[in-house]
């Protein structure tokens, strides 16, 4: 379980039930309640995913996923926003550059504010059937442990017959999700990658036999489960490690129980390989033959990763028969080559995944 | 950041000779602020890759002979680049070879002129003709089909493919 080295709550914010929980769940960490979080800017990246904000969001939470943008194959996915940075520090993450300049690990204290923009938005459209992640700007469940905000999310879409929400992670924290019945509304997603290139990529992750050991209770307690092999990662021995990787979740969990894989390419901003290069120097993930993309982020150059998705579509068929498969932001292009047809239509896609 | 910024802040870290052997690169190729921010992101990425230190890499003997040789200091930056630029992109640049020398193998003429996509981003080829009249344009047409039926076509998008 991640604890902070120290909990800042915005003024206004200490009745909360995330703050009540958070102060139960962790009473060691020191407390301080700040007047303004804007206060706290210029604080160095990784000293800030130490440290925990809880404080009200006050935007709006729910968002069209930013993958479908310029010439991506879209899979029309909604991201819900509950917190805003992550305790572990992986390598390629584009948090380091999106966030760079963020005072602090952010737990909003408004779910129900969330909640209320998800419902109005499946009330009105009760034909549809939503696909809704948290982990996009955070790990889903990273700070379960501490906010227990599972307790909420877990109910809520367990009655919502048109959404599937999905909780993305590289934790093992399903302590809580284990304790509820989802309905078949959830589904719990791991992201993965080999341990080879986890020793140079990753840095605070749940290690590979502590995230399968919590996908098979997810699994038990009625959970759907995710795969993520994304970012693909392009390593001395990939082959090897992609096919013993995807034989240990073939075993971990049967295939019926598993929603959707989908692969995606390493892919960096130029803004991001800057901060990279800074923070890791000498990283291996920059030693990849990338080159700039039709998005202007930096893939493997496109035979190679066009390769790589072939040989790892080939693993995850044999292994998890009949599970959908799916590109993450990559071009239509590819997807032909590496499926013989180009994506369907986005909101199809959607469909075909939210209907799992 | 000027261009001495931008050696001093990416150098701090190496031997006064490695530092040497670069500033004796960018005297003989004068390469601006942003081509140097290229040529150090390269060393980097190609020592991180063979585990070696970035100012060695300048020991390359057809580095040393490219910035030694002969032509304007544009024309050799542009040589040396590209010979970083193979040692950076290793498998790339191979490929790329490879569909060149098919583009050149097929032997359409000066009227067709093939071009793969850069850095082999996209695959996809834009052929052009360029023709004076119809018989021109029959002529060029002509040529491509043969090429399509030899099999050339085939060729040069399967190295477009997979690698």
């Amino acid at each position: 379980m991640f604890v902070p080295d120290e909990m800042l709550i915005e003024h206004g914010s200490e009745e909360t039930p995330i703050v009540r929980r958070c102060r139960e769940r962790a009473p060691g960490v020191p407390v301080r309640v700040i007047d303004d979080r804007e206060a706290l800017r210029g604080q160095e990246f990784s000293a800030a995913k130490r440290r925990l904000l809880l404080a009200p969001r006050r935007g709006a939470f729910l968002e069209h996923c930013p993958a479908g943008t310029r010439g991506m194959a879209c899979c029309n996915y909604l991201v819900l926003t509950f917190a805003s940075n992550c305790p572990m520090d992986c390598g390629y993450c584009f948090l380091q550059d999106y966030l760079a300049d963020a005072p602090a690990l952010t737990a909003y204290v408004n779910p129900d504010d969330a909640l209320a923009e998800v419902g109005r938005l499946l009330d009105a459209h009760p034909g549809r059937r939503f696909r809704i992640g948290t982990g996009e700007l955070a790990d889903s469940l990273a700070l379960d442990p501490l906010t227990g905000l599972s307790r909420d999310l877990v109910p809520f879409f367990a009655a919502r017959p048109n959404a599937l929400l999905e909780l993305k992670t590289k934790t093992d924290c399903v302590d809580d999700l284990v304790a509820m019945d989802p309905r078949e509304r959830v589904v719990v997603s791991w992201s993965l990658a080999p341990g080879s290139a986890m020793r140079f990529a990753e840095t605070g992750t749940a290690s590979l036999p502590a995230r399968f050991a919590a996908m098979r209770r997810a699994a038990d307690a009625g959970y759907k489960i995710g795969v993520h092999l994304d970012p693909l990662i392009e390593h001395e021995g990939w082959e090897e490690g992609y096919r013993d990787l995807v034989h240990a979740i073939a075993s971990a969990v049967s295939a019926a129980r598993v929603a959707w894989v989908s692969m995606g390419a390493l892919r960096l901003s130029p803004a991001l390989r800057t901060r990279m290069r800074a923070r890791f120097p000498g990283t291996p993930l920059l030693a990849g033959e990338q080159v700039p993309a039709a998005d202007g982020k930096w893939r493997d150059f496109q035979p190679l990763r066009v390769r790589m998705y072939r040989s790892v579509r080939r693993l995850v068929e044999d292994a998890l028969p009949h599970v959908p498969l799916y590109l993450c932001m990559e071009t239509p292009d590819v997807w032909e080559r590496v499926f013989g047809a180009a994506p369907l239509r986005d909101q199809e896609l959607g469909a075909l995944l939210a209907a799992r | 950041m000027t261009r001495d910024e931008v050696v001093a802040a990416r150098t701090a870290g190496w031997t006064v000779e490695g530092r040497a052997a670069l500033a004796a690169v960018v005297e003989r190729l004068r390469p601006s602020a942003h081509h140097l921010g290229d040529i150090l992101d390269w060393l980097d990425d190609i020592a991180a890759r063979q585990g070696t230190a970035p100012e060695a890499l300048l020991g390359d003997a057809d580095l040393c002979a490219t910035a030694a040789g002969g032509g304007s200091a544009p024309e050799r930056l542009k040589r040396w680049k590209e010979r970083l630029r193979r040692l950076r992109y290793p498998r790339l640049a191979a490929r790329e070879s490879a569909v060149a020398a098919q583009v050149r193998a097929m032997e359409c003429g000066p009227a067709v002129t093939v071009a793969p996509p850069p850095a082999l981003e996209g695959g996809v080829v834009t052929v052009t003709i360029r023709a004076r009249s119809e018989t021109e344009l029959c002529d060029a047409v002509e040529t491509l089909r043969a090429r399509v039926a030899h099999g050339d076509v085939a060729r040069l998008f399967a190295l477009l493919d997979e690698a």
